[in-house]
Parts: structure tokens; sequence; C-alpha cells
């Protein structure tokens, strides 16, 4: 029994570095494109802002699973027909999940951007700054506390969404965990499901359970730096 | 005296709200003009149309030779040289006193952060506020604050100063160091368009005080004469309501 567990737990541990490795890179891109896309989304120019919103109510309007599916089976198949490229398990995961989390992100900027006061703004007006230089210097700083707590419990729910995956034959953490146990059964006759199982909840909330602490930390430190 | 600032016929509206109704008057250089008149009469509009803070309808504002109007003037350009203060002070929560002030002067100005600092620092001893430099805004008393905010435009160098109700929202007893900082300035020739409800200052400082009430300039005048013998029928309302 012990020994069993021994055996698959670098197996598991490989399936949730995958989990964590496609989570992390594609907040990492989500965040990179959601910062201009959900100031976009506060422009004045309106095709800028309706744009914005379109992308933004596409990708969060879309449940996950579908733009997975479509990515992986369907978009190949659109692409085929002017260039050869193939997007295997990894990289529609990752699209997915930028999508997704990219265009979550964005409606957490714009909030987190318009709740500073627009007193901020105009002051750096005033003083001759441009949109950039307002937006780098002193609307961004100022956001980003705001934005902090969401954004990691917008990780979180990334990570876990990414259990998705086994259903692309992604090898992230659930779907390492589905082979484990059908392997164990054919090879030693033995059914493993509640030691596997609970072996990836638990590889889960290790996961996400620093993460809802550390969100919870700079909640803390926001609201007292209000006062 | 040449002239700083122009206002010619400049109109405003709000949606359908008509907020100043063809403005007309020249502020020459060194003068000190206040503008008194009731709430939502367009003090404050008037005094963010210079910088475009609000965009005029109608009609021109030339601000040292620039015309607000003009598509080939650059916005920045005059905007460095109106320094506006702000009932709310609105200083940037997030970084120091100092850094409040040379902020604009590295960023704008382009000027280096050592000559900034320097600079920063006799503006901010003028104003009595070196000793608090370090610290964060929230950590100051509101008419420090305002203090700060004003050594903060001060710091652009501008031509002219705008003051937007810069002590309505002290508590009485930190009214009068602010006050004191926009007389001194006055006394060094800055050219300062004033909105304001302190009266005793408009008495004191003003070289002409304006009546606004209903978008338009009702009565100008020197203060003495404004505040002793007004011409015209709302003046007298007005002036009877708030002295």
């Amino acid at each position: 029994m012990v020994e069993m567990l021994v055996q698959n737990l670098p197996f598991l541990l490989g399936g949730a570095k995958n989990t964590f490795i496609v989570s992390v890179l594609g907040m990492v891109i989500a965040l990179i494109l959601g910062v201009p896309i959900g100031l976009m989304r506060l422009s004045k120019t309106p095709w800028v802002r309706s744009s914005a919103l379109f992308y933004i109510e596409v990708w969060r309007g879309i449940p996950f699973i579908i733009s997975l599916l479509f990515l992986y089976f369907a978009l190949p198949e659109i692409l085929k027909l002017f260039w050869k490229v193939e997007i295997g398990q990894f990289m529609a995961m990752l699209l997915t999940c930028v999508l997704w989390t990219s265009a979550n992100a964005a409606e957490i900027v714009r909030g987190s951007v318009q709740a500073i006061s627009f007193g901020q703004t105009e002051a750096g007006m005033a003083l001759g700054m441009t949109y950039f230089q307002r937006m780098r210097l002193i609307i961004l700083p100022q956001a980003v506390r705001i934005m902090l707590p969401p954004m990691i419990g917008l990780f979180t729910l990334l990570l876990k969404g990414t259990a998705i995956g086994f259903i692309i034959e992604f090898r992230e953490l659930i779907r390492v965990g589905q082979i484990t146990i059908e392997r164990l059964i054919m090879v030693r006759r033995e059914t493993a499901s509640i030691e596997i199982y609970t072996i990836i909840m638990i590889l889960y909330f290790l996961m996400c359970y620093p993460l809802t602490r550390l969100s919870a930390y700079f909640e803390k430190k926001l609201a007292k730096g209000k006062n | 005296m040449s002239t700083m600032i122009h206002f010619i016929d400049v109109h405003k509206s709000f949606g359908n709200r008509q907020v100043l109704t063809g403005i007309d008057v020249e502020i020459r250089e060194r003068e000190v003009v206040v503008i008194i008149g009731p709430s939502g009469s367009g003090k404050s509009t008037m005094l963010r149309c210079v910088n475009r803070l609000v965009e005029i309808d109608r009609g021109d504002v030339i601000i040292d030779g620039m015309s607000l109007r003009d598509p080939k003037t650059d916005i920045i350009k005059i905007r460095e040289e109106v320094g506006m203060v702000f009932q709310q002070f609105n200083l940037f929560p997030h970084k120091t006193v100092l850094e409040n002030v040379i902020m604009a002067p590295i960023y704008v100005r382009k000027m280096k952060r050592s000559e900034a600092a320097e600079m920063a620092e006799a503006l901010l001893k003028k104003v009595g506020i070196w000793d608090q430099a370090l610290k964060y805004p929230a950590q100051l008393s509101g008419g420090q604050q305002q203090r700060v905010a004003i050594t903060r435009a001060l710091a652009m160098r501008p031509k002219v100063m705008l003051f937007d109700e810069a002590t309505s929202a002290l508590d009485p007893e930190m009214i009068g160091e602010v006050l004191d900082v926009m007389k001194q300035l006055a006394k060094e020739s800055m050219t300062m368009m004033v909105v304001t409800h302190e009266m005793g200052f408009a008495r004191e400082v003003a070289d002409r005080v304006l009546f606004i009430d209903g978008g338009v300039i009702v009565e100008e005048g020197r203060p003495a004469d404004i505040f002793s013998n007004p011409r015209e029928q709302r003046t007298r309302e007005f002036l009877s309501k708030v002295l």
C-alpha cells in the first residue's frame, strides 16, 4: 500500500507540475494582455472601447471546456486549410487559459483603475503628464494594490480550472491520477481510487491554500492602508 | 503689462445645462484675480477651461500666446505653464512628499533628479514642510497636504497658478497657513486666478475681483469697489449673504 503510493507519487507530482506550469504561464501571458485590454475598455474612443468589450464578453461568456475543445479539435481543422500547423495538448490548454484569464483579468484591471479617484487623473493632467505617464506613475501603481487579491483569486480559479484538460488528454494532475488508477487495476488488480484521489485533493489544496492566504494578507494590508 | 490669459466669448455646457455663457476677460501678467460667486455659477469650470481639464464648446482662451482651440497647440505645453491647486489636494498617496514634488519636473520638464530634488528642497523649506519631505501624504494634516500640493504645482515653474477652492476642504484652523502661502506667492508677483469663498483674502490680496453668476461675469473691479460699492443688484445680494 505505502509502497504503491511511493512508487506512483513522482508520476502524480509530474501531473501537478504540468497543472502548475500551464497555470503560471497562462496567468503571466493573461496579465500582459489583460492590462492593456482593461485600459482599452476605459478608452474614450468608441471603437477601442467596444473591441475590448467584445473580447472580454466573448471569452468570459464561453465555457472553458468549449473553448478548449474548439481550440484542440476545430481550430487545427480550420488552420489546416491555410498552412500546416499543429496544436498539441499543451498549446491548446495554454491558449484556453490565456483567453479566459486575460478576459477576466481585464475586468479586474478596469474595476481597479476605476476605483482610483478621478482627482488623481486630473492632478496628473494639470502637471502636463501624458496618458502613459499618468498610467505608469500614478494610476496603475495605486490600482495594483486593489488588483492583487482578485488577481490571486483568479489564479486559483485558473489552477483548478485546468483540471478540465483531462478531456483532451493533457497530462495535468487529474488525468495523471486516472492513468495511475487504471494502471494499478490492470497490472496489479488493485483498486486505489480512494488513495489516489485523496492524494490529488491534497496536492490541489497544497497549491491553492498558500495563495488564498496570500490574498487574505494583501486584503488586510489594503484595508489598513485605507485608514 | 502684457496679457497672460485671454478668455474670448467662452461657452461651456454639460449636457443641456449651460455653465458658461460668454466669458470675456483678460488676466494680465502678475495680476491676482479672485473669482467669487454663488455655487454652481461656473467659477470652477472657468478655471478648468484654462488647462483644458474642461473642454470649451465655443470661443477661445489664449494662454501666454497659445490658443486653446488651435489644433496645432500642444496642450502639454500649456499645462507646463499653468499650475493648478485643487480643493481635494489630489496628492499622489503612494508617493512621498518629495516624490510628489519632483515627479512632474523629472518626467514632464525632463529635469535631472538631483536638480529637481534641490529645487524641491528650496520650495518645501519655503512653505515650511521640508522636515516632512519623506512622509506620505496621509501622514500630514490637511493644511500641510495643501501646502505640498501648491509646492508640487510651483515645482513646474509655471507662469500662472490656478487655485480651485484651495481652502474649502480644510478645517478652519488650517485655512490660515494655506492662505499665507498664497499671499506670499502673490507678493512675489505670480499671476494667479483664485476661486475662493474667503472674502477676506479677496479683499486683501486681489488686484481685481470678478463676480460670476449664471455663467457670465456680472461685475468686475478692484476689491475695494466691489465690496464697498457693488454696482449690480446681484452682486449686492450675493455679498450680503457671504459677508
